[in-house]
């Protein structure tokens, strides 16, 4: 059987209750035994009983630790989930779900956290797997990917941060927690403005991008005044590297900023996507900002929200990205 | 045989003298590699030195369908969101499925004329109901679509015969990255005509 390393915590756990509830019993019993009697008869007796007391608490703890460890039959990719976004619509992420059995209909049953309050969200759930997935199965495992989307049911609910959420799994309440918690403002969002018109925004990429160098992608704007481009930065997790750019065709440039773009000129710059904290089998979510300043001053700027996952798309029907999750998981 | 060879590396290096300068100073292309090739056997057989350029800065537009776009939506003064609501997928991409009015033959292009990725394989995303871009109502008017695409080599080819004189060239697309989604934007049209390839 394959152990994630909560459920290693989970054994360890275990068995220091089991040494300390045996030492407890052989304490007491040997000073009762004490009071009463010190003969060697009598203490041949205590240790008999000691052994029966420890051999039946081993064995009943043993059965504490296995009933504990058969959340094994179910594992998700939530160790490996990054959000931090601004979106006012909502908040939308995929989870993998890995169970022993084929889970068949998943609810949401709440969100655990600080300071959140889940009368004032609206949460569903969409299973946003494929035929090809629904038929998959390793190591025993039978994957779900299912999309949960968050939205604030009145205009009052400014963010929603959790630690955890709980799923009715086919009638087993499974409570996830996140590595990372989940944070999200319900503000903001696609944000596009005028003086340096969006023309390509990239937002729905593999993981696998992730710090690979040789994945770049190209962001493509049109000036309609004079412009100055400050910077470009992400809400968390990511930050782009050999930013290059070209206006109107020119040859590429390094980009030094701030980028001065003339009105009427088309920019393009790309960059690929690095992280320290973030992988392959990383799912993310968060935000991409383009700063800018016009010829007067003012401030701007363009903003999307990203998504990096580590399963979609299937290529060529291979499922290699599934398996490497799992194995990573279950590590 | 030696003078041969000396000679050939002599018309390779006046030749990359003569063809890098100007293409380096011309547009994104830039430099990548050279490759000779042969045509014809025997008597009629001919050599041919060919100078390869690259220029990343293009990509492929998947739309049209359903199946990988969204379609255009205009947006006035109210926010629009851009729904897919059906799983897609887009088939291989090579340099001929990306390039189909381009004469390959008599170029000997070798495999790796694209870099590391020849050829993208087929990609297909699990959607349902799950597939949602929203446009606030505060962003340009215009048309927006949200569209699969892929990066892409626009590769020029200039062949020059074995006395270092011009032949011809060829221009064409290959694949240089596997396929993501973007959001698209124009403020007059329901399509994107700037620099990339509509599928």
């Amino acid at each position: 059987m394959i152990s994630s390393p909560s459920q290693n915590r989970n054994r360890s756990m275990c068995r220091e209750n089991q040494l300390t509830q045996i030492d407890f019993f052989c304490t007491a019993i040997f000073r009762m035994m004490h009071e009463r009697d010190s003969t060697m008869k009598r203490t041949f007796s205590v240790n008999i009983a000691c052994i029966v007391i420890i051999t039946l608490f081993s064995v009943s703890t043993a059965g504490c630790c296995d009933k504990r460890t058969k959340s094994a039959d179910f594992l998700t990719n939530s160790s490996h989930v990054y959000i931090n976004t601004e979106c006012s619509s909502a908040v939308s992420f995929h989870l993998a779900l890995f169970s022993k059995q084929k889970i068949h209909e998943i609810k949401f049953a709440g969100l655990e956290g600080n300071d959140i309050y889940n009368e004032s969200l609206d949460v569903d759930i969409y299973q946003n797997d494929s035929d090809i997935i629904n038929s998959y199965k390793y190591q025993g495992y039978h994957l779900k990917y299912i999309m949960i989307e968050i939205k604030p049911n009145s205009d009052e609910v400014i963010d929603c941060n959790f630690e955890r959420i709980a799923l009715n799994v086919d009638g087993v309440i499974r409570k996830i927690s996140f590595t990372k918690p989940v944070e999200h403002k319900f503000s903001g969002g696609n944000i596009f403005t005028e003086p340096l018109q969006i023309s390509v925004v990239p937002n729905d990429m593999p993981s696998a991008y992730i710090n690979d160098t040789s994945q770049y992608v190209i962001y493509e704007f049109l000036a309609t005044e004079d412009i100055m481009l400050q910077e470009i930065r992400f809400s968390d997790f990511i930050y782009p590297a050999n930013v290059t750019y070209t206006i109107d065709g020119s040859e590429s440039m390094e980009a030094v900023f701030p980028i001065s773009v003339s009105k009427g000129q088309r920019l393009k710059i790309s960059f690929s996507f690095m992280s320290e904290t973030a992988d392959k089998f990383s799912y993310v979510t968060n935000n991409i900002y383009f700063d800018y300043l016009t010829e007067s001053g003012m401030s701007f700027y363009n903003s999307a929200v990203i998504v990096f996952d580590p399963i979609f798309p299937i290529l060529d029907n291979n499922l290699s990205p599934i398996r490497t999750l799992y194995d990573h998981i279950a590590e | 045989m030696r003078k041969i060879k000396i000679f050939m590396a002599l018309m390779l290096t006046i030749i990359s003298l003569v063809v890098i300068a100007p293409v380096q100073a011309n547009a994104a292309y830039s430099y990548y590699e050279n490759y000779t090739f042969s045509t014809g056997a025997l008597w009629w057989k001919e050599d041919f030195y060919a100078f390869v350029y690259r220029d990343p800065n293009w990509f492929t537009v998947f739309y049209g369908s359903p199946s990988t776009s969204t379609g255009y939506e205009y947006k006035n003064n109210t926010q629009i969101v851009l729904n897919q609501t059906t799983s897609f997928s887009i088939g291989a991409q090579t340099k001929g499925t990306l390039s189909g009015n381009v004469n390959f033959t008599s170029y000997g292009v070798p495999a790796t004329v694209g870099g590391s990725i020849e050829s993208t394989v087929s990609a297909s995303w699990g959607v349902s109901n799950s597939t949602t871009r929203t446009i606030l109502a505060s962003a340009p008017k215009g048309y927006y679509s949200y569209n699969v695409c892929i990066n892409i080599y626009k590769v020029k080819i200039k062949k020059y015969d074995d006395t270092g004189s011009y032949v011809s060239e060829i221009v064409f697309s290959a694949p240089r990255s596997q396929p993501y989604r973007s959001i698209i934007y124009n403020q007059y049209n329901a399509t994107y005509d700037a620099n990339c390839i509509r599928y």
